[in-house]
């Protein structure tokens, strides 16, 4: 099985498992006892805690551990339902549900959603999102990398209009940014961004599911209570395993980035292009319109109208290639195609649309082979259509 | 433990009468075997003993057993004036437990006309012994709230109100069909309707993996288990479709897909009825739903079986098909969202009023002979024995 779903999870990496599970087995103890080995266990952590800040360029006491991307989105969400009064929350109607649903839970709180679409491209023009932010606004959501389209979005612009308008009515907006799909894979700064919060997951990156990471940059209220573990931002137990894996997988990037994102960029360039080529494929961008530095060289988003992208992801499958229809995490249901119709698209891209994702281990042959494939098992259907 | 079971339409049968009862008797048996029932005949009535702990059990089965119009759980006394009375006695007590008050009637009928009492009698002593004993029932002959039967006959039988079944005829009785069953609303409908009408279903799934989803195949799975009971067992058949469907993708002009898909699925269980000694098919089709269940359509359709095919949705609207499908329970599978035909092997723009010859013609020039074959030869075979 050839494995192109990178951005639902990445294949573990063998030796950071083995050492994580190594390490966990030796640093058991709680890292919150006063004891050695307890405090061994808090060391271990805090290193991690210090390489998850270098990589943001943030101080270590502004990371906190969380389970994943979900829960430190969820955190930053749910930290309105401590607010005594209500106002407005803006984000991007191509949010990951892991956001979007929470927000929507907001709405039984009193609050005002606001959701701005994305231009066709599936990218977010900063000057629309900034004039859905007014002097009710209390937060507002852009995620960095699309996990369904790969687009990546100007956040950074979005923040700087945003703390501009926020001068004239005299107080702080809260700007979180969902990163899972960009962190570790793009060198990020939280100052240069702009931004509050943000959140990131360890598995995307190689590393043992189970860890996540939440920048603050300032306090939150946390509804969740408990234990003061990670300073009360997320109470319970330390993932030490995962944390620690987090860390390594963190390390191993850092370390290959820019040799794995230029080769991902060619791979990228030779799928679209050759996709680009098959009958009746649609793209979301085409491939030499000069806007490769838009998206990320991870993700892309194919279409065949009218193949169903769930019958095309099957049928790959029996093929022997690993792709799904938009978010892995809701790919079963029809809001899956929320983010492709929030993205400039019309319903029978979306209806039709799979998501390529590719990681450091994918090969050109994989690539080649994965055309092939799709050309011959789409020619019937498409080459039907065309006579029609 | 007793249960008085009625029969309905069973009665009006003449000299086929003792085959009718002998099926229903049957069928009962089999769903109850597990408790070891005993069943037996008796003028019109079926009396079931079971073991008390299948109480529920046996209620489930016979409020869903075809061929049953009421039953209730009695009490079986010695024909005694005194056991009788203890016996009506327990079922006002019953009553009250749940009623606290009410008014009631006593149905008696002495079919031993040895026994010293005429049912008038019986009606009349039992009733003043209810009143005096319990104060809270009054009695009311025209629309009591209880009505307490009691039967002398080889002995004293006593029930209650009791609830009713779901009538029909004994599955089994019509012979055997084929069941076109599609995940959708429609079809699971329509085998329980013949089922009620005494035939023993089979069901045809075709499946068109990759082109759907195993997930609707799963949820066919759910709606013969569902079905399973009331049709006291039954196979399901999954044919592997992907083949003959790819076959008419590729040799048939776009409009006339899903006629000539639908001509080879009744082909194919036409074929499958005659392995398995059906007498007809039945589908979930309804008049003018969609464009494939037009007559001029389902004259076409229908042509390529060799078996007849009912239709006993024919001349519903599709809200009392849901009515339907609601009751029996199966509704909320039928509605998962896991499709079972893919839009790759539907037209735009399906024909509505195919030309009959022009059809044929086409369905012949497909050559479809060897793919049906081999997907019946193909197909899996799974049992649902009657839950």
């Amino acid at each position: 099985m050839i494995y192109l779903d990178w951005a639902a999870t990445a294949p573990p990496i063998p030796d950071i498992h083995v050492e994580a599970c190594e390490t966990a087995l030796e640093l058991f103890a709680n890292p919150s006892s006063v004891h050695g080995p307890g405090k061994a266990a808090r060391e271990c952590i805090e290193q991690a805690r210090e390489t998850c800040a270098g990589t943001l360029g943030v101080a270590p006491s502004n990371i906190f551990f969380t389970a994943g991307g979900t829960e430190s989105n969820n955190i930053v969400l749910s930290s309105l339902l401590a607010r005594k009064a209500g106002g407005s929350v803006v984000l991007t109607g191509i949010e990951h549900p892991s956001v979007y649903e929470p927000a929507n839970a907001l709405k039984h709180a009193g609050f005002v959603l606001r959701h701005v679409k994305a231009g066709p491209g599936g990218i977010v023009d900063p000057e629309r999102f900034a004039a859905a932010v007014d002097d009710t606004t209390v937060l507002a959501a852009v995620m960095l990398v699309n996990n369904e389209t790969g687009a990546i979005q100007p956040v950074k612009t979005i923040s700087r209009l945003i703390r501009e308008k926020e001068s004239l009515f005299s107080r702080h907006v809260h700007v979180h940014t969902d990163a899972v799909q960009a962190f570790g894979k793009w060198k990020l700064r939280c100052a240069d961004l702009g931004i509050d919060s943000l959140s990131a997951s360890g598995h995307k990156l190689g590393g043992p599911r189970g860890a996540g990471v939440l920048y603050l940059g300032r306090p939150l209220t946390v509804v969740h209570r408990g234990g003061e573990q990670e300073g009360g931002v997320r109470p319970g137990t330390e993932n030490l395993q995962a944390i620690f894996g987090l860390q390594r997988a963190i390390e191993r990037w850092e370390a290959e980035r820019e040799k794995w994102f230029s080769r991902a960029r060619e791979l990228r360039r030779f799928i679209l292009e050759r996709v680009s080529r098959l009958g009746g494929a649609r793209l979301l961008v085409q491939p030499d319109n000069g806007s490769e530095d838009d998206y990320s060289p991870f993700i892309m988003t194919i279409s065949f109208p009218p193949i169903p992208g769930e019958v095309l992801v099957r049928v790959m499958n029996d093929r022997g290639f690993a792709v799904s229809t938009g978010s892995a995490c809701s790919s079963r249901g029809k809001k899956s195609l929320r983010v492709l119709t929030n993205s400039g698209t019309d319903d029978a891209f979306a209806q039709s649309a799979i998501r390529v994702s590719i990681g450091p281990e994918t090969k050109h042959s994989d690539c080649e082979a994965f055309c092939g494939a799709l050309e011959s098992e789409t020619r019937l259907f498409i080459g039907k259509m065309e006579r029609r | 433990m007793f249960f008085l079971i009625r029969v309905g339409e069973i009665s009006l049968k003449g000299g086929n009468r003792g085959y009718f009862e002998d099926k229903l008797v049957r069928n009962i048996k089999r769903r109850l075997r597990p408790f070891k029932p005993k069943l037996t005949l008796s003028k019109g009535r079926v009396l079931l003993e079971i073991q008390d702990a299948a109480e529920n059990a046996s209620m489930g089965v016979l409020s869903t057993t075809f061929g049953i119009v009421g039953y209730a759980k009695a009490t079986v006394a010695e024909k005694r004036i005194d056991d009788v009375r203890t016996a009506v006695f327990h079922e006002v007590e019953c009553f009250l437990e749940t009623r606290g008050q009410g008014t009631f009637k006593i149905a008696a009928r002495r079919s031993d006309k040895s026994f010293p009492l005429t049912s008038h009698e019986i009606a009349e002593a039992i009733g003043d012994d209810i009143r005096a004993r319990f104060p809270e029932m009054t009695v009311d002959v025209h629309h009591p709230d209880l009505v307490v039967h009691v039967e002398i006959r080889d002995r004293a039988y006593v029930y209650g109100n009791g609830a009713g079944g779901p009538g029909g005829l004994p599955v089994g009785v019509a012979g055997r069909g084929i069941l076109l069953l599609s995940g959708g609303i429609d079809s699971p409908v329509s085998g329980y309707l013949m089922a009620k009408r005494g035939l023993a279903i089979e069901a045809v799934y075709f499946h068109t993996y990759p082109y759907t989803a195993e997930e609707a195949l799963g949820k066919v799975k759910t709606l013969v288990e569902k079905l399973s009971g009331p049709c006291c067992g039954l196979n399901l058949y999954v044919v592997h479709f992907t083949e003959v469907a790819l076959a008419i993708r590729r040799g048939a002009p776009r409009p006339q897909t899903t006629l000539l898909m639908r001509a080879a699925m009744m082909d194919c269980a036409s074929r499958i009825g005659g392995l398995r000694g059906a007498l007809c098919l039945v589908t979930g089709e309804s008049l003018s739903q969609v464009a494939s269940q037009t007559a001029q359509s389902m004259r076409f359709t229908g042509s390529t079986s060799r078996l007849p095919v009912f239709r006993p949705l024919i001349a519903l609207d599709k809200e009392e098909i849901v009515t339907t499908a609601k009751k029996i329970g199966t509704y909320e599978t039928s509605i998962l969202p896991f499709e079972d035909c893919c839009t790759v092997f539907s037209p735009e723009k399906p024909l509505i009023r195919p030309d009959f010859a022009l059809m044929q013609h086409s369905y012949a020039g497909l050559g479809l002979d060897g793919p049906v074959s081999a997907s019946i030869a193909g197909m899996e075979r799974f049992w649902y024995p009657p839950a």
